[in-house]
């Protein structure tokens, strides 16, 4: 017989009210007790968990922490791209051509060109690390929960999931603590969807194309984060529904008591985690670039490179897409790291003499498709580095086949959902 | 100071009234957003700086509903409707926050010269969420009087 029918219901939560029956016993042993205190915690506690308010609470909390990001840190971002373009300047000096296309267009149009998403990537962190700080995040997850326990799922994930708004990696890791095996294989398979800041470059640069400063280029940002945190829990319930069945595992957790966040310590929050992308830029980032740049100069010139071939053999695939070349090649590069899309970009445009790569963008594909790329960047397949992991965590290559296919399916299937209904709509 | 049912009912007044503002404006700014020009019909979007923004003015609503929410509870005396309030003063305030943010991030594009913020006036950033704010101001000031919560 399972200890779950001998004890006439989850162990889990019958251990977790025994606890709490016997810290009641103590308390009222050692307590004197006087008029209740009704505190600031219960007070915010009976809206932020509350049932119906909870999750549109949620999402006014994301809206604007995602506005912030885009909208105030974009004239730091204008800041970066004159520095940069004042550094990378002096390299037009340089007689060689080949050597100054390798500093000019290479370096400072691939490399330098993603230094300049440092200030939303920052500028996130720093408004995350206050919900954080202040305790909100916990709620955030408590108040998901509920939903995702009604649609079958199990709780717990959301930990993971919310994780993976910073990186992919540490969130797939962190579903070590999940119990169950299947509850444990839905989360790493889901995980990839959830938003982390490699993708926010690309967010920005896209949006920022279509709809500059405006409210409209942090609300389409906004919009991704929250199409990902959506089908995450999509693709968890079909997952649960077909390949991996079962029940769900209960949920426990306890919640900590809202503070006022200091600035420093989400100062000190965000550089933890910001700095992350600045190690990234200095290994990876300046790998891709140098490659991208050899493959987007040779073998015969900008009109005649490897890039070029490659991304005329690829257009055809992602035509109903609205991608150009440009586009279908920069999604093959990011195989590496999903920012290496806005290097390739950088450096696409650069050889092809578009210096205004924003400029460029906009004028080479449609709003619609876009918002579509924003979405296609989003959903397929995820970096190499979360291959490894996901690997690593399932210990199977079976899993990994499984998360690189459903995405890249479901990506084409979304983008072209987007572009449809945008056509329909007369967006396009 | 005990939380009592006329002051109750006096507080219940002001979330409510402060709701219906937040809700109003919200869908005016709302229906702009979608080219209904509900704004414009009322002759109200340009007087009070109302800019066409959906997404904007749904958030607006999201924080309406949440004072709107507590009216009943506060109505009857019952000092748990204070949460409602105090949550709809904070959500109030983080719009606040972020429009004021916009408005100086965008004055420094706009002192230094960039190209995308030429043109702009401090009016452009002028919306519902950051005016509306001061109709919260009295209702901080309730929300985080510590006396109801002894």
């Amino acid at each position: 017989m399972s200890v779950k029918r001998r004890l006439g219901g989850d162990p889990e939560i019958i251990l977790a009210e025994r606890r709490y029956e016997v810290i009641s016993e103590i308390l009222r042993a050692a307590l004197v007790k006087g008029a209740k205190k009704w505190t600031m915690t219960d007070m915010l506690d009976k809206v932020f968990l509350h049932k119906v308010l909870g999750i549109p609470v949620f999402i006014v909390l994301m809206w604007a922490t995602f506005q912030f990001t885009f909208v105030v840190s974009a004239p730091f971002m204008s800041i970066i791209e004159v520095v940069i373009g004042w550094i990378g300047g002096l390299f037009e000096a340089i007689p060689n051509e080949v050597l100054r296309s390798f500093f000019v267009d290479g370096i400072f149009g691939g490399l330098g060109f993603v230094m300049v998403f440092v200030a939303p990537i920052f500028f996130m962190f720093f408004a995350l690390s206050i919900l954080e700080d202040s305790g909100y995040l916990a709620r955030a997850a408590f108040v998901m929960d509920r939903l995702m326990f009604k649609l079958g799922l199990h709780g717990r994930s959301f930990i993971p999931m919310l994780l993976g708004f910073g990186c992919n990696l540490p969130a797939i890791m962190a579903t070590r603590s999940i119990e169950g095996e299947k509850d444990r294989l839905i989360t790493i398979l889901v995980n990839p969807l959830m938003s982390c800041s490699a993708r926010l470059p690309v967010y920005v640069l896209v949006a920022g194309a279509f709809w500059g400063s405006t409210m409209y280029a942090g609300t389409a940002i906004w919009g991704m984060y929250l199409l990902g945190i959506v089908l995450a829990i999509l693709m968890a319930l079909l997952f649960r529904r077909t390949i991996l069945k079962g029940e769900p595992a209960p949920f426990i957790m306890e919640l900590p008591l809202y503070k006022v966040p200091t600035f420093h310590g989400s100062v000190i929050h965000m550089w933890e985690r910001g700095v992350v992308f600045l190690k990234k830029a200095g290994t990876y980032l300046l790998a891709g670039a140098i490659i991208l740049w050899f493959l987007s100069s040779f073998p015969w010139g900008a009109e005649q490179s490897y890039t070029y071939m490659l991304g005329h053999v690829l257009e055809p695939v992602f035509r109903p897409l609205g991608f150009d070349w440009r586009l279908s090649a920069s999604l093959i590069f990011a195989f590496m790291a999903k920012e290496i899309v806005v290097e390739a970009l950088g450096v696409i445009y650069a050889m092809a003499g578009e210096t205004a790569i924003g400029a460029a963008l906009a004028a080479s594909i449609t709003p619609v498709s876009g918002l579509a790329f924003m979405a296609f960047v989003l959903i397929y397949v995820p970096c190499l580095a979360t291959i490894g992991v996901i690997k690593q965590e399932t210990g199977s290559w079976k899993w990994v086949g499984v998360t690189v296919l459903y995405e890249l399916i479901l990506a084409y299937i979304v983008g072209l959902m987007i572009v449809g209904v945008g056509s329909a709509m007369g967006f396009s | 100071m005990v939380f009592s049912k006329s002051l109750g009912k006096a507080v219940a007044v002001y979330s409510g009234l402060v709701g219906l503002l937040y809700v109003f404006f919200g869908f005016v700014e709302l229906l702009d957003g979608f080219g209904l020009a509900m704004g414009s019909l009322l002759n109200i979007s340009e007087a009070v700086f109302i800019p066409g923004d959906p997404f904007a003015g749904a958030m607006l609503i999201i924080t309406g509903a949440v004072y709107l929410a507590g009216v009943d509870s506060l109505s009857v005396g019952n000092r748990e409707g204070l949460s409602f309030l105090a949550v709809g003063v904070l959500l109030s305030t983080v719009l606040f926050g972020l429009y004021l943010a916009i408005m100086g991030s965008n004055f420094l594009g706009y002192v230094l010269g960039f190209e995308d913020w030429v043109g702009w006036a401090w009016t452009d950033d002028v919306r519902p969420g950051l005016w509306l704010w001061f109709s919260v101001i009295p209702g901080i000031l309730v929300a985080l009087k510590k006396d109801w919560r002894e």
